[in-house]
């Protein structure tokens, strides 16, 4: 009949079965070319475990802020600033030095502490404005870290335009997501860190599901620490919403 | 200035939604580069060509005959328009279902590419119908022609292009500053992502199903009835290998929307696309050696167009598949990105193929696409990108979204 051609299916059926044997076979090499160098992903993934979503305590009655600062309005007017769960567990202990005294005024975004860490440094920006009333004086936060919104807040303030500067600030199940995020993001940041500053020239990344270790910031080099400025915390003023 | 409590106001200077939008339709950046006297001349042929085919008719500007039907419109065009476009609901899958968050900064430019693409291609696909407006009737009832391919082809497009559309439009609510709209529209993101992804792997299977009927009329190394699975596994590394070029191209003419720190995150991207695009193309070139082993095929390859095919699987899927791999042990940009071009090519060819190179390749007139076809082609792809650089130049695609958007695309 025209149109028709008749195929002897089992003139192929062996060949058919050895080349799909072959293709689950070379998956395994596949595999394991295409997640790199194993040995080096080792090293990486000694920093699986810790620093998981849920272990952050993420309280939701705080305002969050884009660069890892949190804010909190009191019954009398001033508002307690200071750092995240996230923060403070990537970087572990560390000492912080004020930069701002008691009476002085400072405007969202500007220079408002210092983590220090072995020489390396981290600066933490306002994030909201007013007139500084008072300083966390402990002078560091312990690698337990405690509870960062009790013990381990920075300053207190007497804002001066809280309504709209919080605006922009995560709050309640959006500032839990976010953070969800932030942690993904660090994972990232670790992966694309240690390829740039580890001394093996392969590239590594860390494996998927994989988790960061907590106080990981702490072995990496100055260098690393700039990034996470400018990744995590911002490196410049905050722009100001319209 | 005295202010209309009606007047909807976008900034601190009490502009108007009207007197920002005619602001915004000033051109950005410098007239006169390369790129513009280029194309500006293209297009202006291109349209005038299309002027010509609306009122002359189709026969006089291409060569497409009764025997041939499909030319380079609908088989470049359409068909691998689309597979390129398969970029959109390949990274729309891997960030909204896999939760994999490292790919978010390239989503929204993706998305825009996949939706300037649906679009066009619809444009071209409506120029090379014999009856254009009967195009409609697939929507208003008019003979449906529901046991048709084409029909849920019809259907699939317009909903995918809406469901992009809205996938989008956080971004032309941030860029107009519509804090209210931008919460509706965001909150319709996930049902439109899930709608998308499920449209575009049964329209991409659908434009392989088309071809399933021409069994007489397709070269039997390019003809079998595995084509709509085909075409669905190779959408995935054809759009994926269009994203990695277009990222490469986009760095290049975008440098100041990018922030500094930008790098290495890039190329850690660059580096999974490599990965996930050779997953695919191991999967699709062992389905193709199965298929070619199950047809018997083997008899074809002395032929000329047995060499075609061979330059096909093993020039641009194998190569570049070897490339990917090379890329993932020793990272090199240059590479993936070389290997993003060639998988690009093996596309084309792979579409062209199967539509107008091994379609009646026994015709006794071959089908050659006349100039006119060439330039309007051309032209379609050049407007594109022009609405590409408008859209990119003025709303958050690759910028950072303002803060009210709390949106770290």
């Amino acid at each position: 009949m025209d149109g028709f051609h008749y195929y002897d299916l089992f003139a192929t059926k062996g060949i058919e079965y050895l080349i799909t044997i072959a293709f689950f076979l070379l998956l395994i090499p596949l595999w394991k070319v295409l997640n790199g160098n194993i040995p080096a992903m080792s090293k990486v993934n000694e920093m699986a475990g810790a620093l998981s979503f849920g272990r952050l305590s993420v309280p939701k009655g705080l305002f969050y802020s884009s660069n890892h600062t949190w804010a909190f309005l009191k019954k009398e007017g001033t508002a307690r600033v200071g750092i995240d769960d996230f923060l403070l567990r990537a970087v572990g202990e560390v000492e912080v030095q004020p930069a701002v005294t008691p009476g002085q005024k400072v405007k969202k975004g500007d220079l408002m502490a210092h983590l220090i860490h072995e020489g390396k440094t981290l600066n933490v920006f306002a994030p909201v404005s007013g007139q500084i009333v008072n300083n966390n004086t402990s002078g560091s936060i312990p690698s337990d870290g405690g509870d960062p919104y009790q013990k381990a807040w920075l300053m207190e303030l007497k804002p001066s335009d809280w309504l709209s500067e919080t605006q922009s600030f995560y709050l309640a199940d959006q500032a839990a997501n976010w953070m969800k995020a932030e942690v993904e993001r660090f994972r990232d940041f670790l992966a694309h860190t240690a390829q740039k500053y580890a001394p093996e020239p392969a590239m590594v990344t860390l494996q998927d599901g994989g988790e960061p270790r907590e106080q990981a910031m702490k072995e990496l080099p100055v260098e690393a620490w700039q990034d996470f400025q400018k990744s995590f915390l911002g490196s410049s003023t905050l722009k100001k919403t319209d | 200035m005295k202010q209309n409590a009606d007047t909807l106001y976008l900034d601190s200077r009490n502009n108007s939604v009207w007197s920002f939008i005619l602001q915004e339709m000033k051109p950005k950046g410098k007239i006169f580069t390369p790129f513009n006297i280029i194309s500006i001349p293209i297009i202006l042929v291109g349209l005038y060509i299309i002027f010509i085919r609306f009122t002359q008719g189709l026969g006089a500007v291409n060569n497409l005959t009764q025997e041939v039907p499909w030319g380079l419109w609908k088989g470049f065009n359409v068909v691998t328009g689309v597979a390129f476009a398969g970029g959109a609901y390949v990274l729309a899958f891997l960030v909204y279902i896999l939760n994999m968050k490292r790919f978010k900064p390239i989503l929204r430019v993706t998305i825009l590419n996949g939706f300037l693409a649906y679009v066009f291609y619809s444009i071209a696909l409506i120029i090379d119908l014999g009856r254009p407006l009967d195009i409609i009737n697939i929507i208003i009832g008019n003979n449906y022609g529901v046991s048709s391919v084409m029909f849920l082809v019809g259907w699939h497009f317009l909903l995918y292009m809406l469901a992009m559309l809205i996938e989008f439009s956080p971004a032309i609510a941030e860029w107009l500053n519509l804090k209210k709209a931008h919460r509706v529209l965001s909150s319709l993101t996930l049902a439109a992502v899930v709608f998308g992804i499920t449209l575009s792997v049964l329209h991409q299977s659908g434009l392989g199903a088309l071809f399933l009927m021409a069994k007489d009329k397709i070269h039997p190394l390019w003809y079998n009835s595995y084509l709509p699975l085909m075409f669905v596994v190779s959408s995935v590394f054809a759009g994926i290998a269009l994203v990695i070029l277009e990222g490469s191209i986009s760095r290049k003419v975008f440098t100041g929307q990018y922030p500094d720190d930008d790098k290495e995150s890039h190329n850690l991207i660059l580096k999974s696309l490599a990965k996930i695009s050779a997953g695919a193309m191991f999967l699709y070139l062992f389905m193709t050696i199965i298929i070619f082993v199950h047809e018997q095929n083997a008899v074809y390859l002395s032929s000329k167009l047995g060499a075609w095919y061979l330059l096909e699987v093993l020039g641009f899927v194998m190569v570049p598949l070897i490339l990917y791999c090379y890329s993932c042990t020793k990272y090199n940009r240059t590479v993936v990105t070389v290997a993003a071009v060639l998988t690009l090519i093996g596309i084309m060819l792979n579409r062209m193929n199967i539509s107008i190179i091994a379609f009646r390749w026994d015709a006794a007139v071959p089908y050659i696409p006349a100039w006119q076809e060439f330039v309007v082609t051309v032209a379609i792809i050049l407007i594109e990108i022009w609405v590409f650089r408008w859209v990119v130049r003025r709303m958050p695609v690759i910028r950072k979204s303002p803060e009210w958007a709390k949106n770290n695309h």
